[in-house]
């Protein structure tokens, strides 16, 4: 997993809770990188996984929740950093088909390494997209937190709902209707 | 303090998170560099191939422009206005220029002598433009100014985008071939002037001392007619000897001349061989009647078909050896033996013995005698007279038709003159046909008293000769002196033969024919009209009959040969055919078939019309063939297609199918435009060909219906 999720996931939580939260889940977890993390470097996904459990536990908060609040706020990071991707699509639905034809091939050149969800869209009709997410991580709640944010960014109303395709959420299903 | 620690770690992770990133990045750019280098190396390699693919291409164009330099061609370069681009060495040799100063220069300017070429560079220009090469002949101006034909064979220039951008062009100097051109252009000229102007001498000498000689001859004839001492007839005999035997020479010298000159023309058509041989023992009886000779004729029963070649000049050859057979036999025999030597599917190679009991030829003299001018020994000349071309004349005859001859001879026992000629197999049997009137001239004579006949003819003595024999005869006639006066007569009278000269002043024989035939409002437009001339070429006979005569005559002629020919033409000496089992389709072996069931049917067995049609393709087809062969030769495609859908419906009727289908194949030839066939003339000969065995074949079919 690429540095910037880590070094992002610990601004969230400095921001809501402290630099003394962020020391905590460093301190209380054996991280093999020691709890040093920088954007460009690669770490083990288990390390996030024991990151976001503990933070769940400390916090009283179900890790969707917090997976979801996490997109939310990874969102952000990415309307900052990556503009041209999201001038580059003129609405929600545009922007969502993107992300596994245009925005992961971009991602994969200057990160050969780094493994990525992979997504498939389908339009039914003009207001409908249904949206697929595929990854081993099961992170779909990241990824709605995401998608929520989208339709945000383009000051636009949708209603999703999501469904799992496989019980351990390596495959779930968006559908996205525009209201 | 607990927040000191947090601080404290905080600030220790922020340190170790730098160090980790400089290193990854460190570690990036070292990659990148890598990157960079390989990229590099790729390139320079790449670089180095390719210069290494072009020096390889300038080597192997050099060495292709070495060749062709070294093979004396000359390149040169220019873009698309003529500009020179690059002259090599050997075109600049060849122009007399260097190479430098042609750089730049304008090809067209500095080459072309004139206008002359203009059109035919325009259209290889356009040529090079679309990207296509050409082969063509030039003049270039040298810079001495000299003059060179070349032959320049030129490329496009084509750049990377497949654009035009020049031409090259390869010269190649045929100057000298050039000038063996137009030096064999000139040649051939002059011979055949030559070669017209002496044949030209020849038919004037022809006809001037032909006309003299018919004069002396005919009044000797004419003498006959008068009371005539013993003396007097004996001093005529000598006179007419004498006047026949410089006829004889003329004639040899004429036939000689025509023989070295290549003009001989060989008639093929079918002839009763019997008939000949017996002509000639009645001919050569007559004259040895004087000396106990007698005179043989055989011939192999196996030759039962009439046989197809030239007949006059069969007699020819024949006449002239019994003729020395006669001379030099003074008793015993002479005689001819004729049998079949060899024989194929279509042809009978015939050998002829002509044999006699006379003094004999020494051994070492057998091959002499065949040459110009000689005799066996200057002492026969003394004692038998002639000129030594007989001979000469024979061996040509024989060998121009594929024949072979030679002499074998024991002295003072005799000689054997051995000929072997080809004859064509008509496949048609020889069946004597007895004349109604045979030798009874006064029949003929006394049906021609009742007779209108015009005589037209310029020359006095002719004029006495032919008047006096009809004044014999005690026929009705009228002399006009020309063609002109020809017509005039004919206008008003109504004649039933003319006996017309060729050679006239005002208007000549064969313009006077034309006009009386091609005039409907002429009441003689059919009359017979039998040509008298004085010509013996062909050619002249051949216009006399095109003209629409019905027969010629070679002046001198005896009154008989006239009475024979007028009784010919007027229908007098009809020839009654003996019951002849003739199969109606006659298939001879080169696939002529002929057959008249088709206007029969047509016709609904309407003879006259049959006959019509049949007499009317003998007439027109030599001409039409003739103009098909005159198409072809000047390359009148238009006219040979023309010509061939004509002929097409006229074999068609006569069911001559091969033929029908040779013209049509003709049409088709033409008609895809394949000129150049070489088909195209042999199927043309075959036409010929068929139609000159046809004619003999319908000439008697003529009789039969």
């Amino acid at each position: 997993m690429k540095g910037i999720v880590f070094t992002e996931f610990f601004e969230m939580v400095e921001q809501a809770h402290g630099y003394e939260m962020v020391d905590q889940l460093i301190m209380d977890n054996e991280l093999p990188s020691g709890g040093v993390y920088t954007t460009i470097g690669t770490y083990s996904h288990q390390e996030m996984v024991t990151l976001v459990v503990d933070l769940g536990e400390k916090t009283k908060t179900p890790v969707p929740t917090l997976l979801n609040a996490f997109g939310q706020y990874l969102f952000g990071t990415f309307e900052k950093g990556y503009p041209m991707f999201f001038k580059a699509a003129a609405n929600a639905f545009d922007f969502l088909e993107s992300i596994e034809k245009y925005i992961h091939v971009e991602v994969k050149k200057l990160y050969p390494d780094a493994q990525l969800p992979r997504f498939s869209t389908k339009r039914i009709g003009t207001d409908t997209l249904e949206m697929i997410y595929y990854s081993d991580r099961s992170m779909a709640d990241f990824a709605l937190g995401l998608i929520e944010k989208t339709f945000e960014h383009y000051q636009e109303k949708a209603i999703i709902t999501r469904k799992d395709i496989v019980k351990n959420g390596s495959e779930v299903l968006f559908l996205i209707k525009k209201v | 303090m607990d927040e000191i620690n947090i601080l404290k770690r905080r600030i220790l992770r922020e340190r170790m998170a730098r160090k980790e990133a400089e290193s990854i990045l460190e570690k990036k750019a070292l990659e990148l560099y890598r990157a960079n280098e390989e990229l590099r190396q790729l390139n320079e390699s790449l670089e180095q191939k390719v210069a290494q693919r072009t020096f390889e291409l300038r080597i192997s164009e050099e060495k292709y422009r070495g060749i062709i330099e070294g093979m004396e061609l000359g390149l040169l370069e220019v873009d698309l206005n003529h500009n020179i681009l690059r002259a090599y060495d050997w075109f600049a040799d060849m122009t007399g220029y260097t190479p430098e100063e042609l750089l730049g220069r304008n090809a067209k300017e500095v080459f072309m002598p004139d206008a002359t070429f203009n059109d035919l560079m325009d259209q290889q220009d356009e040529q090079r433009e679309r990207g296509q090469a050409g082969v063509y002949e030039v003049q270039l101006r040298k810079k001495d100014g000299s003059i060179i034909w070349v032959l320049i064979s030129g490329a496009p220039i084509i750049d990377m985008d497949g654009k035009t951008v020049g031409s090259l062009g390869i010269h190649y100097d045929i100057t000298a071939r050039k000038e063996l051109e137009q030096e064999l252009a000139l040649a051939k000229f002059t011979a055949e002037q030559a070669q017209k102007a002496e044949q030209q001498f020849l038919a004037n000498m022809s006809h001037e001392i032909r006309t003299p000689m018919n004069a002396v001859i005919g009044m000797t004839h004419l003498l006959y007619e008068t009371p005539l001492s013993e003396t007097q007839k004996e001093y005529i005999d000598a006179l007419r000897f004498s006047a026949d035997s410089l006829m004889g020479l003329i004639n040899n010298i004429l036939d000689l001349s025509k023989i070295e000159a290549g003009e001989l023309e060989f008639e093929n058509r079918s002839f009763n061989l019997e008939q000949m041989l017996k002509g000639l023992q009645r001919t050569f009886q007559f004259k040895v009647k004087d000396k106990a000779v007698s005179v043989d004729m055989a011939m192999d029963e196996s030759i039962s078909n009439l046989i197809i070649g030239d007949p006059t000049r069969l007699n020819q050859i024949l006449t002239n050896l019994l003729g020395n057979a006669s001379k030099f036999t003074q008793e015993g025999t002479i005689g001819v033996k004729a049998f079949i030597n060899k024989q194929t599917a279509d042809k009978y190679w015939i050998a002829f013995h002509v044999h006699d009991t006379g003094i004999g030829i020494p051994e070492d003299k057998l091959e002499v005698i065949f040459e110009n001018f000689k005799q066996a020994d200057v002492k026969v000349t003394r004692k038998y007279g002639g000129t030594g071309l007989g001979l000469t004349i024979v061996k040509e005859l024989v060998e121009i038709q594929g024949g072979s001859i030679k002499a074998t001879s024991n002295p003072n026992a005799g000689s054997v003159f051995k000929v072997v000629l080809p004859f064509g197999n008509s496949g048609v049997k020889a069946i004597e046909k007895p004349r109604v009137f045979e030798n009874n001239n006064t029949q003929i004579r006394a049906l021609l008293k009742e007779q209108d006949i015009l005589v037209v003819e310029d020359n006095d003595m002719n004029q006495k000769l032919i008047t006096k024999i009809l004044d014999i005869w005690e026929c009705n006639f009228d002399l006009a002196i020309n063609g002109k006066e020809a017509i005039d007569f004919t206008m008003h009278t109504k004649y039933d033969l003319v006996l017309m000269d060729i050679h006239m002043p005002e208007m000549d024989g064969v313009s006077a024919t034309k006009a009386i035939r091609n005039s409907a409002e002429n009441q003689n437009q059919q009359v017979p009209i039998i040509a008298m001339t004085a010509a013996a070429l062909l050619d002249e006979k051949n216009r006399a009959i095109k003209a629409g005569m019905n027969d010629y005559l070679t002046k001198p002629f005896s009154p008989d040969l006239l009475l024979d020919k007028i009784g010919k033409v007027m229908g007098f000496t009809e020839e009654i055919a003996v019951e002849t089992p003739v199969a109606q389709e006659i298939i001879l072996p080169n696939q002529l078939t002929i057959s008249l069931n088709y206007l029969y049917e047509f016709s609904n067995g309407d003879r006259l019309f049959v006959k019509d049609m049949v007499a009317t393709f003998i007439k027109e087809s030599p001409k039409t063939l003739e103009d098909l062969r005159t198409a072809f030769k000047r390359e009148n495609w238009e006219v040979v297609y023309q010509t061939a859908h004509r002929l097409k419906p006229n074999f068609m009727m006569l069911g001559m199918k091969d033929q029908q289908n040779t013209a049509a194949e003709i049409e088709k030839i033409i008609k895809q435009a394949n000129y150049d066939s070489p088909a195209l003339q042999g199927l043309i000969k075959q036409l010929e060909m068929a139609a000159e065995q046809a004619y003999p074949i319908l000439q008697e079919k003529l009789q039969e219906i």
